[in-house]
């Protein structure tokens, strides 16, 4: 298994290379001009001790230097290291700022969106945590109301119950009914509406996670249903939900780790190759630290109010948008060092074949690869 | 019809009336309508909705305790539903701040 942030050349075996190849260069110069030379060891090692006595100890790294070689494999060191943990620090620190931030203000505004004069349809269900159970999950528009779901009759759409229809649906009759203009409106209205609750701490919930939201009949409720979310239950707010602190963390280290790689860039004047293979390691590194922090937060400063609430920490809590960049980032950075070895290891294979030829320098080695 | 009453050990989640199929005691439903009009000051629609809560909340309650049918139950919170519409132009448990207080109030009279 190679190692996705650390190459593995071996320092030491090169430096032994090096200083064997120059003197056997050197050796066969000499031959060549027809002086007598002795028989070179065939053992590494003593002819590494030969070649040290001879011409003393090369380093491989410096020998590059002297040939301006660029490498193509750049090691993820300790000041990047450094430097992506920061990054990952300032995206948690991001996201309590925001969690913190102008509260009073937050209030007022969500209020105001929660005593609109239209009931939206994202809010047509409306027991316990509604907004994980139905018409807030990005990634389930289409999600339907079960049949025989009740609500006053001036709620429905030209006497069509909204029981069995879906989110989408109603919120093109409510707001663009007879507007065949363009289906992109509902869409718009949609985005806008969720785009208010995502400044709630309650947020929005997981992704997809209203695909478990498990509708029960209930004759006791107005509407004739209860819904409850295993999925969501357990995760509950810190763990399922996305909010705007989650987005605002991934912008400012988006915009930190693109500002410094284009420095890098300038720099370093690296590959196209080692600059996807920088980026992907800074950017696992960043979302990881990110991540840990802000769930050392809430396993270290939250406290249960009961058995079913917790006590909100700002920052604390999981960025799961955050998680699948993260998983992202890692795959990438495994795709793009496995494309990597597979160069080196076809270089290393030529290299073998050159260094096996007498007339080889390690100047002409070198300016071969 | 056997309704039982609310306990937080019992139910995976917070109560709500329109997520339980359980009950509150009127003593509960009661002093957390007490505390939410003595929280902050609120409009005349939001008192309005408090108030058909609190009622719907109390014929559960009413239900419960036999002093009405299912099907006398189910007929009256219709009823009540829809006039609460044709008043206030919005549903008795649509989410505003006055039934998330009165939601809060309450769970924490059911700890």
């Amino acid at each position: 298994m190679f190692n996705l942030f650390k190459s593995t050349l071996d320092d030491d075996y090169w430096d032994k290379k090096t200083t064997n190849l120059e003197y056997m260069s050197s050796e066969y110069k000499k031959k060549k001009q027809g002086k007598i030379i002795k028989n070179l060891p065939e053992n590494n090692e003593q002819l590494y001790q030969e070649a040290k006595q001879n011409h003393g100890d090369l380093s491989f790294k410096d020998e590059l230097k002297k040939l301006n070689y660029q490498q193509s494999y750049i090691d993820f060191d300790e000041k990047l290291l450094a430097i992506s943990l920061g990054i990952g620090f300032a995206g948690a620190a991001t996201a309590i700022t925001i969690d913190s931030l102008d509260s009073d203000k937050k209030e007022a505004f969500i209020k105001k969106q929660l005593n609109a004069p239209i009931q939206h349809p994202s809010d047509f269900y409306m027991g316990n945590e509604h907004r994980y159970m139905f018409g807030h999950d990005i990634c389930n528009i289409f999600q339907k109301l079960p049949k025989g779901y009740k609500l006053p009759a001036q709620m429905n759409f030209n006497g069509e119950s909204v029981g069995g229809q879906s989110f989408f649906n109603l919120v093109q009759q409510q707001y663009f009914s007879g507007d065949k203009s363009s289906l992109a409106k509902p869409f718009f209205n949609i985005f806008e509406h969720m785009s208010t609750d995502i400044v709630t701490n309650k947020g929005l919930p997981m992704p997809c996670s209203s695909h478990f939201t498990n509708w029960k009949e209930n004759p006791l409720n107005a509407t004739g249903f209860s819904a409850e979310n295993k999925i969501m239950e357990n995760l509950g707010q810190q763990l399922g939900s996305i909010n705007e602190s989650d987005f605002a963390s991934i912008i400012v280290m988006k915009v930190m780790t693109e500002a410094y790689l284009q420095q890098y860039r300038k720099d370093k004047r690296i590959s196209k190759e080692a600059y996807k293979i920088i980026k992907f390691q800074i950017n696992t590194v960043t979302t990881a630290t990110a991540l840990v922090v802000q769930l050392m937060i809430l396993l270290l400063f939250s406290k249960n109010i009961n058995a079913k609430q917790i006590k909100k920490v700002n920052g604390g809590k999981l960025n799961i948008i955050m998680l699948g960049i993260f998983f992202k980032n890692s795959i990438q950075l495994y795709n793009a060092i496995n494309a990597e070895n597979k160069i080196i290891h076809q270089t290393y294979d030529d290299s073998i074949k050159l260094l096996s030829k007498d007339d080889i320098t390690i100047e002409s080695w070198i300016n071969s690869l | 019809m056997k309704i039982q009453k609310y306990q937080k050990d019992l139910s995976t989640q917070l109560y709500h009336f329109e997520s339980s199929g359980m009950y509150c005691e009127k003593g509960d439903i009661e002093r957390a309508g007490d505390a939410v009009v003595n929280s902050s000051k609120w409009s005349e629609n939001e008192l309005a909705q408090l108030e058909k809560i609190i009622e719907l909340e109390l014929l559960r309650y009413g239900l419960a305790t036999d002093k009405l049918t299912l099907d006398q139950y189910q007929k009256i919170v219709s009823e009540e539903v829809d006039t609460f519409y044709q008043k206030w132009h919005m549903h008795i448990f649509k989410d505003t701040s006055i039934s998330q207080t009165f939601y809060t109030f309450l769970n924490k009279e059911l700890l």
